[in-house]
């Protein structure tokens, strides 16, 4: 209490928020602290944590409490005065808890978890851990490839977490009861043998000469040499937090999050969640409807926000926006959708749920020429953006906000013309049609990023000198009145280059460039890029080996002990047909691309639009 | 209809600026399923209204909300279903009908009372001395932050009603809080020269009329 009156933001440390729940530490053996590597108000933002944090407490036996990373104040008090950092709930040390859990989000979190374990008076490597010290596990899209922070976890959990981690809990209770907890090893042996949990020290990395990973084979027996993801057939069935906390403070996404499914069947090339995610599985109208209800009672949000990775591509998501338009719409509820699509449909959708208050609409076409989009398998052309446009402004938008990504495989300068003149195209269209004539176009680009499970695992990110040059040809081209521009730090999308597709030896990295001082590095304000290049320096690491080179086909990638379902070879093929730039269609059309998703973890497509309910993977 | 509601705000809630407040009563309104009065125009807001903010770290316990509904609703009832709404340290002391057309809080409130406790064991006469030496000042000059960001001095000394040790060594403040201007009790404890840490608490807002002071839920015109 003392410290909370020397910070800024004192209530990013309270835990007694509404709907936060405070279990009886005697009567629940089981106990867990979930982290979020990030200030409150990004990890409060975040709808895995409400959804775990109900799935864990709801049940009998277990707890879970939140803690996140402190405010720089905060850190430096707690150091001065020697305080292990706490959870919310109880505001007892981390250390205290059976397991830690972080989810891993983003690669520029890394340096902030071990340095949260380092306030909590931790050891960050797992071999320093001994007895006596919490288990830690990760879970998250960057279990995608963990294997750069392999040696700070025990283990990690792949996949949906609703049913797995109330069972793991279950376990650490039952490894406590036979007095079997202290004996790391055997608690390790346990857990591996649950589906979709990797313990990382179970398995042996070995290397080329040339620097690749020459295999990753398990070293004890019993041990799969794959280990699958874990997958939640039929959300309608999976549990859904309808009582989530309240913050107090504003956070990132202040708003009731109703996921209306789960997946997404665009395809694009570069994208990591489309393919980590799959398959596509829908919520129930009739279920969301209960649950929008619940959720506007326990919380008094003011907003509904339809979340997934592109919600207008939901079966039902027009009616379901209509529904809750017109039973909250009266209480101050408001409905948003985060995510769209860049089409007519899209932008009407838009305008029947936001009838107030049309700040600025956004669409992410990632590249500026139809052969470009025809690569990354975009499935936009640009008569679907004009009309998309054309339809806001006539709607009542005056400004359009553009998502581009430079540095995509093939990209050339005619691409990077695409960009600008694509703007320029909507900014003329919009002083025809936007309502006062004053219409803005903001283009906003960041840097390719290859990522593991990707059609474009294989290729090379354009170094940092080149990716400079395009954002400098862009500022050159998007200037004047009614244009805006801007661009993502391109440092920070090669150091998330290096470490999305690094080995275990990169973990040697990440801890110098953490003891040099990097943490809360997705805040540009705290990232560091000497800090890396002393790191990388230090630790003998070549960071263009992880980013900047092509890698083989027949490479062995330091994930493909990890199986998400989606094969090799159909990334291989999409790659293949990237080159050619030929499309490949969505699965929601019926026509199923071979992804071996369904038959591998022996799940379907669930979409949810009435008779018309179709099952692709019957005709493979 | 309007409702003038009274609240202490207590522990960890001392914690919560105004805008976590605002959003805080905003939300327990809405799960309590009170029906309140949105304002019109292009971004319609619930029409709820404060008293003169806290600053953040300190106690009160006379805080003042007005709320506007769009029906009807029996303020005892109001009290029990929305304080079943409200964490701990939230706790609705009245709810009471004032007229439509009675005057904002902010326009009526201008006197604050504190009540400051010792953490540390003080010497009631040298606090004696203190605060009749501040009383007998002509000006007691502070400096500020003005909205520009530059400092500028003010003269405290107008603002400052009333000092008085009740009971010995506790001091109890009245400062002008108005919108024309408010005196920080924190201004008032440097300018006593006193590093001794202490416990503050708002313990009531006032409207004065003469020499009373009337309290907002007494005001109808």
């Amino acid at each position: 209490m003392k410290l909370l009156s020397q910070v800024t933001k004192p209530a990013r440390y309270l835990g007694t928020e509404w709907n936060a729940v405070h279990k009886d530490w005697e009567e629940n053996p089981a106990r867990m602290v979930f982290i979020y590597p990030d200030l409150y108000e990004v990890g409060m933002s975040h709808l895995g944590l409400a959804i775990l944090y109900g799935a864990v407490n709801e049940q009998p036996g277990m707890l879970m409490e939140r803690a996140f990373a402190p405010g720089p104040d905060m850190e430096a008090l707690l150091r001065e005065n020697h305080i292990p950092l706490f959870s919310l709930e109880s505001h007892r040390p981390l250390a205290d808890f059976d397991v830690i859990g972080f989810t891993l989000q983003y690669e520029m979190s890394y340096t902030t978890i071990l340095n949260i374990l380092d306030l909590a008076g931790i050891p960050v490597l797992a071999t320093e851990r001994g007895a006596g010290y919490p288990l830690i596990i990760g879970g998250g899209p960057g279990v995608a490839n963990p294997e750069p922070v392999a040696p700070f976890f025990d283990c990690f959990l792949l996949g949906d977490g609703e049913e797995a981690l109330p069972e793991f809990l279950n376990l650490v209770g039952q490894l406590k009861k036979e007095g079997l907890w202290d004996h790391r090893r055997e608690v390790l042996d346990r857990i591996a043998s649950l589906p979709g949990f990797y313990v990382p020290s179970f398995y042996d990395v070995t290397y080329n000469s040339d620097g690749t990973v020459a295999a990753v084979v398990p070293n004890r027996p019993g041990i799969p040499e794959r280990v699958s993801k874990r997958v939640l057939p039929d959300l309608d069935e999976a549990y859904f937090p309808t009582r989530p906390i309240v913050p107090f403070l504003e956070v990132v996404h202040d708003r009731i999050m109703l996921e209306v499914m789960r997946g997404c069947t665009h395809g694009c090339r570069f994208c990591q969640a489309g393919a980590i995610y799959r398959p596509v599985r829908e919520r129930d109208l009739a279920v969301l409807l209960r649950q929008a209800e619940e959720l506007v009672r326990h919380t008094g949000h003011e907003e509904i926000s339809l979340t997934s990775l592109s919600t207008a591509d939901y079966s039902r998501v027009e009616e379901l926006a209509r529904a809750l338009v017109a039973a909250y719409g009266d209480l101050g509820v408001s409905v948003s959708l985060p995510s769209l699509r860049v089409d007519a449909f899209s932008v009407r959708l838009a305008d029947a749920v936001q009838q107030v208050r049309k700040s600025s609409l956004t669409f992410a076409p990632e590249a500026g020429s139809q052969r470009l989009r025809d690569v990354i398998n975009k499935g936009v052309t640009e008569d679907d953006i004009l009309t998309a446009t054309a339809e806001a402004f006539r709607a009542g938008w005056q400004a359009i906000k553009l998502y581009f990504m430079l540095g995509l495989p093939t990209e050339g300068e005619e691409d990077l013309q695409g960009i600008a003149g694509l703007a320029r195209r909507i900014l003329y269209q919009g002083r025809e049609l936007a309502p006062g004539k004053k219409p803005t176009v903001t283009v906003s680009v960041s840097s390719f990023v290859p990522k593991a499970w990707t059609a474009f695992q294989w290729e090379p990110q354009d170094q940092v000198a080149v990716l400079k040059e395009k954002q400098q040809l862009l500022r050159n081209h998007i200037k004047g009145p009614g244009l805006r521009f801007n661009w993502h730090d391109a440092e920070i999308s090669y150091i998330e280059a290096v470490l999305a597709r690094g080995d275990r030896r990169l973990a040697a990295a990440i801890m110098a460039a953490w003891r040099r001082g990097a943490r809360l590095e997705g805040w540009s304000e705290y990232f560091s890029y000497a800090c890396w290049e002393r790191a990388f320096q230090e630790t003998g690491l070549d960071p263009a080996f992880y980013a900047n080179r092509e890698r083989r086909e027949e490479e062995v990638f330091p994930w493909d002990h990890l199986d998400f379902g989606v094969s090799k070879t159909f990334l291989l093929r999409e790659r293949r047909r990237a080159r050619a730039g030929q499309l490949t269609a969505d699965c929601r059309s019926g026509r199923c691309t071979g992804c071996g998703v369904c038959p591998g973890l022996g799940v379907d497509l669930r979409l949810k639009g009435g008779p018309e309910d179709r099952a692709p993977a019957d005709k493979v | 209809m309007r409702l003038r509601i009274k609240y202490s705000k207590t522990g960890q809630m001392a914690f919560l600026g105004h805008l976590e407040m605002l959003r805080l009563w905003q939300r327990a309104m809405r799960r309590a399923g009170l029906p309140v009065a949105m304002s019109q125009g292009f971004n319609p807001h619930p029409r709820l209204a404060f008293g003169p903010a806290l600053a953040l770290g300190l106690e009160s316990l006379a805080e003042y909300l007005d709320v506007e509904l769009a029906a009807d609703r029996e303020p005892d009832r109001v009290q029990v279903e929305l304080q079943a709404q409200l964490p701990p340290g939230l706790e609705i002391l009245l709810v009471r009908t004032i007229p439509d057309q009675a005057p904002a809080l902010t326009a009526v409130i201008d006197v604050a009372a504190y009540r400051v406790t010792w953490l540390k064991e003080v010497d009631p006469g040298l606090l004696q001395q203190r605060v009749e030496s501040l009383l007998a000042r002509q000006e007691v000059l502070v400096r500020r932050t003005g909205r520009d960001g530059r400092p500028r001095v003010k003269d405290i000394r107008p603002g400052i009603l009333k000092l008085v040790l009740d009971p010995s060594p506790d001091l109890v403040m009245l400062l002008q809080c108005s919108q024309a201007g408010s005196v920080r009790p924190e201004e008032v404890l440097k300018a006593l020269a006193l590093e001794t840490p202490a416990r503050m608490v708002r313990t009531g807002l006032f409207a004065r009329r003469g020499d009373d002071l009337l309290a907002p839920e007494d005001i109808s015109g």
